[in-house]
């Protein structure tokens, strides 16, 4: 299965072309075992347009118990995914590889109807997924010039209840782990050391479907996703503190309306603003784009 | 007045016009329905035909008999094997293949074999490059270029002949056969037909004792799926059961299929491995006899057998004492024994054959029939399609058999060698309209007991069929034909079924039910009908998409949710699925948001076996 996610960027966006592939470069839990391609035009804040190809490579697998009042999913993970362009000091993204495992609790309780009675939802209860994991990162950019090694644990928490109050209850991820830079330029010209490093990352957004909120007629397709997103880093050598952030808040909102056209599944517009851990750098972006493919 | 859309009516009416000097009778035909309230046009039956999916029968046994069919079709082992291989894994695993799935499954399947490399090493200065690089191993292609390499591979091996079957002519069987549900399939049979003709459904019932239970649950469900069939396309599908005397409760299976899941017949296959002149046999046509039900036997040393042994179990001398016992029983020797009986001279059945069995038996007895079914060697033309096309003229014009030689086409198996539609129209276009009329509707219509066109002379069985589609009436998938809105009376609410969607399949109720957990409101105001299309993106747990955070973690958590709920329902896994494999796919289907609901069902179905498919 491609996914592509085509975006058009404006003001100080470094992506032309951004796609699925890059924004689940960070997914934590289970991978979606297969080689994917999407080829990218990619023109960073500063350098040259290039081209490019966001990849990913990964096999995985699951072991799943299922009964009515408990269902589980145990997983393995093994990935190679980034991106990579003609012109490697253009490329504003890097290129990761992790292993990791863990474990998915589905907290619910599934109770379907009777089949005298007309179809309907059954009863039970349902407060959502708990996903919790471990993983082992390899991190650098692609003239391998700055790199580092992770070992973090991950937790998820989601949810997909359609009543209106599930819509308020944020999607949570916690992450929080050693670090160990292995090599690195920026560092290397101020003296720093390479010493082990913490990172604790957060994030938590809101999936609100208008439909679910109460519009009806085509609005109803419409979702806004607000997201903020919190790192910290602690344990850094104070010489790297100057060419390095050490924590950063980075929010945005994005609104998504599925389309019923053959390769374009869904339109979306997003403004983002803030740092990244792998960019330091305070951007703000707007971005539309498509989704092709699903 | 309906316009009839099948190809072959058009030929029909220009045979009728200009090649042949139609007898008073035949005039009668044709001006006579033209006033009559229900029969404006004369309805057409195929006899003999197959509505039952793959599905239905699939087990080890199975795969081996339909891989000896393929075999005796005159198509290379590496076919045979990949034709078996494919099956053997939907035994395992059933699943619902889509058109290309299957395309790249059979393709890949043939590049595996070792015959095939030994086939491609052995010609390669012959074979087409497409073929040459198949076979350094499977290759990952699109669907136009897998059809090519088929295509190119059915060229090289050259056996297009009449009677004869191409590897084209598997695939395309095999994509007819895998349909997800029956009414599908019996579709494709009706789509080339006139809309108010109809044809008879003759199970199958290829049972394999070594594995009861998935044997049980496969029969019951082709049961349930046929009697459906027949409800969703009311008046136009036949249904007649299957009876093997090797299942233990065949008696009780057969009875309460008659009478009360409308089943208008009964239809044996001895060559899959058991004899008619026994007492649990005896038994059976002692109750068509005393219920007016007619029989369809396989009569021919050709199609399925268990081995070679009970290839003669369909012998037609067998039935002497049987028949002579029950003057009156209707029986049809489907295949007249052969074809071979009628191709040996111009207007005369061919001595000490099968053939000439069956129509001594005719002779002594008046509810004897014949078909034609499969009939294609003399499509090759000369003196062997002079001589059976005057045979057959010969026995349908005779008065002693009159309207009881049946046109009958075999299909789906005829696929094997053709399509259905080319099939009829050779018929058409070979026979004088007024024996085609005859063996097409005439004499299919007294041998299943259809009333005639002024309502009167229904038999029991079809009185017993008429009752059953109108204990229906609240909810038949289309508009009833004309001979059977008369014979029921009253009036049917027609609910468009969408093909595998269909609330009395529980795997459908479950999936519907299921989804309302994760449904819109506005999307639960669709209500079921208009919910086979939604596509999965439209559910709440697709929020934001692949890439958003929690996204894989909602479609495993559905997958594993919706397993949860089927089992708690009662659901057992089918063949060798357990929680990994089908969390895994359901997963898969979860994560493509272009996926609708009813397909969602289907993979249901192919995971889970539902209590209630025992019938």
């Amino acid at each position: 299965m491609n996914r592509i996610r085509l975006t058009t960027a404006f003001s100080t966006s470094f992506l032309l072309v951004s796609g699925l592939l890059g924004a689940q470069a960070d997914s934590p839990g289970e991978c979606d075992t297969g080689v994917k391609i999407a080829p990218a035009l990619v023109r960073p804040d500063s350098g040259a347009t290039t081209l490019g190809a966001r990849f990913a490579i990964a096999r995985g697998s699951a072991r799943a118990k299922v009964t009515q009042s408990f269902a589980r999913r145990y997983y393995t993970c093994a990935e190679g995914r980034g991106l990579a362009t003609a012109r490697p000091a253009s490329n504003p993204d890097d290129l990761k590889a992790r292993m990791a495992g863990g474990v998915l609790f589905v907290l619910a309780k599934v109770v379907p109807p009777k089949p005298e009675e007309p179809p309907n939802p059954g009863g039970g209860f349902d407060y959502g997924y708990l996903s919790v994991g471990a993983q082992v990162l390899g991190e650098a950019n692609q003239r391998f010039t700055e790199s580092l090694v992770a070992f973090r644990g991950e937790l998820i928490y989601t949810h997909d209840q359609p009543e209106l109050v599930w819509q308020f209850v944020p999607h949570v991820l916690l992450a929080y782990g050693l670090s160990r830079v292995t090599a690195s330029r920026l560092r290397d010209s101020v003296g720093a050391s390479d010493d082990n490093e913490q990172l604790f990352d957060a994030t938590v957004n809101w999936g609100l479907s208008l439909g679910v909120l109460g519009a009806t007629g085509p609005v109803a397709r419409l979702t806004l996703i607000p997201g903020v997103r919190h790192f910290e880093k602690t344990g850094v050598d104070p010489r790297a503190k100057s060419v390095d952030i050490t924590s950063g808040t980075h929010t945005s909102i994005m609104a998504m309306y599925p389309t019923s056209l053959k390769w374009i599944s869904a339109v979306f517009a997003e403004w983002a603003r803030g740092p990244l851990p792998t960019q330091p750098q305070r951007r703000r972006a707007w971005l539309i784009g498509v989704v092709s493919g699903t | 007045m309906h316009e009839a859309r099948g190809s072959y009516r058009n030929i029909f009416k220009s045979a009728n016009a200009t090649n042949v000097t139609a007898p008073p009778s035949a005039h009668f035909w044709f001006t006579e329905l033209s006033v009559h309230p229900y029969l404006r046009r004369l309805m057409l039956i195929n006899a003999h035909a197959h509505v039952f999916n793959l599905q239905t029968v699939l087990s080890h046994q199975a795969v081996k008999i339909i891989g000896q069919r393929v075999r005796d079709r005159g198509l290379p082992e590496f076919v045979v094997e990949a034709v078996e291989r494919l099956l053997d894994e939907l035994v395992a695993r059933p699943e619902n293949l889509d058109e290309n799935e299957l395309l790249a499954r059979f393709v890949v399947r043939i590049a595996s074999t070792n015959s095939f490399k030994s086939f491609v090493a052995a010609n390669l200065d012959a074979l087409p490059v497409e073929i040459r690089l198949l076979g350094d191993g499977p290759k990952k292609l699109g669907t136009a270029a897998l059809r090519n390499v088929l295509d190119k591979l059915s060229t090289a091996l050259g056996t297009t002949a009449a009677g004869r079957s191409s590897v084209f002519d598997i695939y395309e069987t095999l994509r007819i056969a895998l349909e997800a549900d029956i009414v599908t399939v019996a579709d494709h049979l009706l789509g080339h037909m006139g809309p108010e003709d109809g044809l008879v459904a003759l199970m199958m019932d290829i049972t394999a004792e070594q594995e009861p239970k998935r044997d049980r649950a496969n029969f019951r469900a082709q049961i349930r799926g046929t009697s459906d069939a027949a409800v969703q396309r009311p008046g136009r599908i036949f249904p007649f059961i299957a009876v093997n005397s090797k299942r233990a409760d065949h008696f009780d299976l057969m009875r309460n299929a008659l009478e009360k899941l409308g089943f208008v017949g009964v239809k044996l296959y001895p060559s899959l491995g058991y004899q008619v002149d026994t007492e649990p046999m005896k038994q059976v046509f002692d109750y068509c006899v005393q219920n007016d039900v007619p029989i369809v036997m396989h009569c021919t040393r050709g199609g399925f057998y268990a081995s070679q042994q009970t290839q003669s179990f369909g012998d037609p001398a067998i039935w002497e004492p049987i028949l002579k016992a029950r003057p009156t029983l209707r029986i049809c020797f489907a295949h007249c024994g052969g074809e071979e009986g009628l191709e040996s001279a111009p207007g005369t059945v061919k001595p000490k054959t099968w053939t000439a069995e069956i129509v001594k038996l005719m002779e002594l007895y008046p509810n004897a029939c014949m078909d034609v079914a499969y009939h294609t060697g003399m499509m090759s033309g000369g003196v062997v399609e002079t001589n059976y096309l005057a045979t057959i003229q010969a026995l349908a014009t005779n008065p002693k058999y009159q309207n009881r030689i049946l046109f009958g086409t075999d299909a789906w198996i005829l696929r094997l060698t053709m399509a259905d539609d080319s099939f009829w129209q050779y018929f058409v276009a070979k026979l004088p309209a007024p024996v085609f009329q005859q063996m097409a509707g005439e004499a299919p219509r007294r041998f299943l007991g259809l009333p005639m066109a002024d309502g009167t002379g229904i038999r029991p069985n079809m009185q017993r069929f008429v009752d059953f589609i109108a204990s229906h009436r609240d909810a038949v998938g289309a508009e009833p034909t004309p001979w059977l809105r008369a014979a029921a009376g009253g009036t049917f609410a027609v609910l468009p079924s969408i093909p595998g969607w269909n609330l009395k399949n529980h795997a459908h109720f479950y999936t519907y039910s299921y989804a309302l957990r994760v449904m819109t409101p506005a999307d639960t105001h669709l209500g079921f009908p208009k919910s086979a299309d939604l596509p999965l993106r439209r559910l709440t747990y697709w929020i934001g998409g692949p890439g958003s955070l929690g996204f894989d973690t909602r479609c495993e958590g559905n997958a594993l949710k919706l397993a949860a709920f089927c089992k708690a329902a009662g659901a057992v896994y089918e063949g060798e699925y357990d929680d990994d494999s089908a969390v895994e796919q359901f997963a898969n289907v979860f994560e493509n948001g272009d996926t609708t609901l009813a397909k969602l069902a289907a993979t249901v179905d192919a995971v889970f076996r539902f209590a209630s498919e025992d019938i």
